[in-house]
């Protein structure tokens, strides 16, 4: 080999390792500057291909993998390409929706407007809510965004579809709490007032509960006074007229307190039932009149009373309309001063007739007019005593009968007028009003046996039926009277019904059982007065049913029946 | 440094050798039909009917489809373009834009020092 062509040899490899040397830079250059779609791997396995993620790639990825649906559809609805999702969404695999129209998928009602919106798409981007639907019920509300995609003169659409389900299931849980809320919120309100309600009603029974001490205190120190003052005077009957008078009022007056306390806790549980008739008011007037309290009897010239000529019948339970009147004429009395006037007025209106009762006295704040018939509230507490359950009495029986009551004052110090409207009824049932015995009717000898638990309550019926001369015998509870009567026969039997051992209502039953022909009268003698106690009574075998404490009269009554 | 063909190469250069209007032949080697290798296919059609017309001999060969038919060819990284005739052998590996690059990778005109 020549000098000169090892030269030449030398120069060619010489060529042929730059132009490789420069095929390596242009190939790393290539890569370097991004040139590539992928880059090969030469491995014992063979060759691996590691694709650099092709744009296409990632939007297909892209695509396939967002939360929204995303449709390919042509001008006519016609659905070119569309993602797992919206294949979800209309319940249909992927296969069976290209070149579907895709207004198939809308609910039929909704098909002409969402070809409208898919018109619109064409010329401008769209956005709304739409629902989808598929087969077996399937509905998704989405919101449906649309942009025209132009590809040559050719126009499609994309649109993409974002699932309202969750959205709106959250709104509607929210409008749901709002409306709870609105509710929880008023339930508060009504809670509040209901509390407020209650404390008032429990202040007002606090006061009541320090007047009922303070009054029922008021007539136990005239008496306690007076029976010190009979136990002094040694038997002085003439002296001892005074204090006894004043006991007999006292008590009197113990007794309505009872009775009117009684009377509204009965009330205020409904267990009241009038006993109606038929009856002329102006007899109502003049038996109330007869009980209401010294210092407005009929003759006192500080009470006038006008009546009508005609009768005016009313339906009604007498002791409860005589009660009406008396509480009213009390309460006038109770509020008037020395010398005034009380005025007692009966005025047929219609169908109907008022009981007016007027008093020139106190008068009330017209602030007071409304709540003035509320149970414990009263006006003035220290002004002549009183529960303040009066007029509650009132205004309730009033209402059993059908009636209305309100009360009128021009202010303090200017009277009162209270009226009460009663409806009227077609004509009265002549009834004699039922008359005390009187004191003085002679009484036939009897055999009395008093049974009561109480040893201070027989022993004191033991001492005044001796008076009234019957022959007495005592049992203190239902067994020692059932003996007693199987080796003496009584005429009378005044019976305690709770006792402790056999109770009164046993001790009447076998009574009735051991002497089913015994002439007795079984008469029984209790605090319990409720309509219930009674009708038990009776049942157990009781002729008669009288309230503790028994007046004289009442024992007379008795024992001349 | 020795080439190692395969066999289907060597066919395919017998074949030209015989096919005496066939002077070059051409392999394009792409990755699926992605934009660039749409772009690489079009400059490298463009190119051969510009400077070679009627004697070139061009295969396009995807390799996800054909990667058998990448064995022995070290290829590093696609699109590439691989002259097997007239030797020497020489690869282009790019997007084939630049119409220097495939004038020298071809051999047609010298390389600039």
């Amino acid at each position: 080999m020549t000098a000169e062509m090892k030269k030449e040899t030398l120069r060619r490899e010489n060529e042929e390792l730059r132009h490789r040397l420069a095929e390596a830079e242009d190939a790393l250059l290539a890569i370097q500057a991004g040139q590539v779609d992928a880059i090969v791997v030469d491995g014992a396995a063979g060759a691996q291909i590691f694709s650099l993620s092709g744009a296409e790639t990632v939007y297909r990825l892209t695509v396939e993998t967002m939360a929204e649906a995303a449709i390919n559809v042509a001008a006519d609805g016609t659905i070119v390409f569309c993602n797992a999702r919206f294949s979800a969404f209309v319940a249909t695999s992927t296969e069976r929706l290209l070149g579907r129209d895709i207004a198939g998928f809308v609910p039929p009602e909704d098909r002409d407007a969402f070809r409208a919106l898919l018109r619109r798409c064409c010329t401008q981007p769209v956005k709304q809510r739409i629902v989808f639907c598929g087969p077996g019920g399937v509905r998704t509300p989405v919101l449906l965004s649309g942009n025209a995609l132009s590809q040559g003169d050719s126009v499609s659409l994309c649109l993409v579809a974002a699932d309202l389900t969750e959205l709106e299931s959250a709104a509607y849980q929210i409008e749901h709490l709002r409306e709870r809320h609105v509710r929880l919120q008023q339930e508060i309100v009504d809670r509040e007032w209901a509390e407020e309600t209650l404390r008032l009603a429990d202040r007002r029974k606090s006061e009541f509960l320090a007047t009922l001490a303070h009054e029922l205190r008021n007539p136990l120190a005239p008496i306690r006074t007076g029976l010190d003052l009979i136990r002094a005077l040694r038997g002085d009957a003439a002296a001892c007229e005074r204090p006894l008078q004043i006991m007999d009022r006292q008590l009197t007056h113990l007794v309505r307190l009872v009775d009117d306390l009684l009377d509204v806790s009965r009330i205020s549980r409904g267990k009241i039932d009038l006993r109606k008739e038929r009856l002329d008011l102006a007899e109502i007037v003049e038996a109330a009149l007869e009980i209401s309290e010294s210092g407005i009897g009929r003759d006192d010239r500080r009470l006038s009373v006008s009546l009508p000529s005609r009768p005016l019948p009313v339906e009604g339970d007498r002791v409860r309309l005589v009660q009406i009147i008396s509480n009213l004429l009390n309460n006038a009395a109770k509020f008037t001063d020395e010398g005034g006037r009380i005025e007692l007025g009966l005025v047929p209106c219609g169908e109907r007739v008022e009981i007016r009762v007027s008093d020139d006295g106190q008068g009330i704040p017209r602030e007071r007019l409304s709540d003035l018939f509320e149970i414990f509230s009263q006006i003035d507490t220290g002004r002549g005593g009183g529960l303040g359950i009066g007029l509650t009495l009132v205004r309730s029986l009033v209402a059993m009968h059908g009636g209305t009551v309100c009360a009128d004052s021009e202010g303090l110090g200017r009277g009162a007028t209270f009226t009460v409207s009663l409806p009227l009824c077609a004509d009265v049932a002549q009834q004699p009003m039922p008359r005390e015995a009187p004191q003085a009717d002679p009484v036939p000898r009897r055999r009395v046996l008093v049974v009561d638990d109480n040893p201070d309550v027989a022993e004191s019926l033991h001492l005044l039926l001796t008076v009234l001369d019957a022959e007495v015998r005592v049992a203190h509870d239902g067994a020692d009277a059932i003996s007693v009567c199987a080796e003496w026969t009584p005429t009378h039997i005044l019976m305690d019904l709770g006792m402790p051992g056999m109770d009164g209502y046993e001790a009447a039953r076998r009574l009735r059982a051991d002497h089913p022909d015994g002439a007795f009268r079984l008469v029984a003698i209790s605090g319990w007065g409720q309509d219930e106690h009674r009708q038990k009574a009776r049942e157990a075998g009781f002729d008669r049913h009288l309230i503790k404490p028994v007046a004289v009269a009442e024992l007379k009554a008795i024992l001349l029946e | 440094m020795p080439v190692r063909m395969n066999r289907q190469t060597k066919e395919l250069i017998a074949a030209a050798r015989e096919m005496q209007h066939a002077r070059y032949v051409l392999r394009l080697y792409v990755a699926g039909m992605t934009p660039r290798s749409a772009e690489a296919i079009r400059r490298v059609t463009d190119f051969c009917e510009k400077h070679l017309t009627e004697q070139y001999e061009l295969e396009i060969i995807d390799i996800y489809q054909k990667p058998a038919l990448m064995r022995g060819e070290q290829i590093v990284a696609v699109p590439t373009l691989v002259k097997h005739l007239p030797e020497p052998l020489r690869r282009l590996i790019g997007d084939m834009q630049d119409e220097d690059k495939l004038l020298f990778g071809m051999d047609l005109v010298t390389r600039p020092k």
